[in-house]
């Protein structure tokens, strides 16, 4: 089985130790994972703010790179979303559809794909679960709290099998941390408010960590802890499965 | 003023975008109760979906038979009082600035 791993632009110059994180976990995990030096985006900060055009050339490097991967490893909801139902405007070749099917967040590709059911790793601290968006309702990692019907969570499911990893339970559990891309520059005040009152929401449950499926959500809420000098951290999901501690 | 800017005037007064924030959370939990005590809710949601894209494809349409059945309906021996309650033709919305 070859994986290609994509590492998103924000997480390669902001957080490399995420990137890093992902790669070591599936290695340990025995997966070949190939690395196409050529990568640079999904497209999506483009195609947000109302570029999508100017994001073509970027879908179309993206289906070059990744098109002899049987699967499209990424450590984002947010990417693998874009890649899925976005790269529609693109003539869909076989190439492009298999990249599309093929392009899975790292929570899916765990669960779904490589089925674990155990992991090496422990983390003895209280940790508060962030849901992205893109990862909950868009890719349907797991169930939102609008909706009726069975609760299931493949993010809680990994968590659950880490030793020592205590789960806080929130007051909302699925509300949106306010970042949105761009938004948080169109609509700084709200989007930063947005992320103040989920940070609220895990310190009154005492959350010591908190991790997401999404490093751009924890980079937004990391800006907050910093500025406000809160006792949180943020740790994407990969790292804590990969067993740092 | 744009969105941005009245948004930032707003949440300067925290306490009180705590109170509206706390207020919505609060219609939304009920629904989510209310929502929750149907099992079949999504089915029922999704046929509400269908119904409205229906609905809204063809709106034209409806609002035409609409017109003609509430105009035959209103014609022919009324009283004073159904003749004032006569309808006015249908307007596009842009017209209506002149009424």
């Amino acid at each position: 089985m070859r994986i290609g791993l994509f590492i998103p632009c924000y997480i390669d110059q902001f957080y490399p130790q995420v990137g890093v994180a992902t790669l070591e976990l599936l290695e340990k995990l025995g997966c070949q994972v190939a690395y196409p030096l050529d990568q640079t985006c999904c497209g999506q900060p483009m195609a947000n703010t109302g570029c999508e055009q100017d994001a073509l050339a970027t879908y179309r490097l993206f289906v070059s790179n990744f098109e002899a991967c049987d699967y499209i490893v990424t450590p984002s909801g947010s990417c693998a979303y874009h890649v899925r139902h976005h790269y529609d405007v693109l003539e869909q070749t076989p190439a492009v559809a298999r990249v599309r099917q093929r392009t899975l967040d790292l929570s899916e590709f765990l669960v779904d794909v490589l089925q674990i059911h155990t992991l090496e790793a422990r983390f003895p601290y209280r940790v508060g679960l962030h849901q992205s968006c893109h990862g909950l309702r868009g890719l349907r990692l797991g169930q939102d709290t609008e909706r009726v019907g069975d609760d299931f969570s493949k993010i809680k499911f990994l968590l659950h099998q880490v030793r020592d990893l205590e789960l806080v339970a929130l007051d909302r559990p699925d509300e949106c941390c306010g970042f949105g891309g761009t938004f948080a520059i169109n609509e700084a005040a709200v989007s930063a408010k947005m992320g103040k009152d989920r940070l609220a929401d895990h310190l009154r449950h005492g959350a010591e960590v908190i991790t997401a499926g999404d490093m751009s959500c924890l980079m937004h809420l990391e800006g907050i802890i910093r500025r406000q000098q809160l006792p949180l951290r943020v740790m994407h999901l990969a790292e804590i499965l990969n067993g740092a501690v | 003023m744009k969105h941005a800017q009245k948004a930032t005037r707003f949440i300067a007064d925290e306490p009180r975008t705590d109170w509206h924030d706390q207020a919505l959370w609060f219609v939304r939990q009920k629904r989510d109760l209310a929502a929750h005590s149907v099992p079949e809710w999504e089915s029922l949601r999704e046929l509400a979906s269908q119904i409205k894209l229906h609905t809204l494809a063809n709106l034209s349409e409806y609002l035409e038979t609409f017109e003609a059945k509430a105009r035959q309906r209103c014609s022919g021996p009324l009283g004073s009082q159904r003749r004032r309650a006569q309808p006015d033709r249908i307007r596009n919305p842009s017209e209506r600035g002149g009424q």
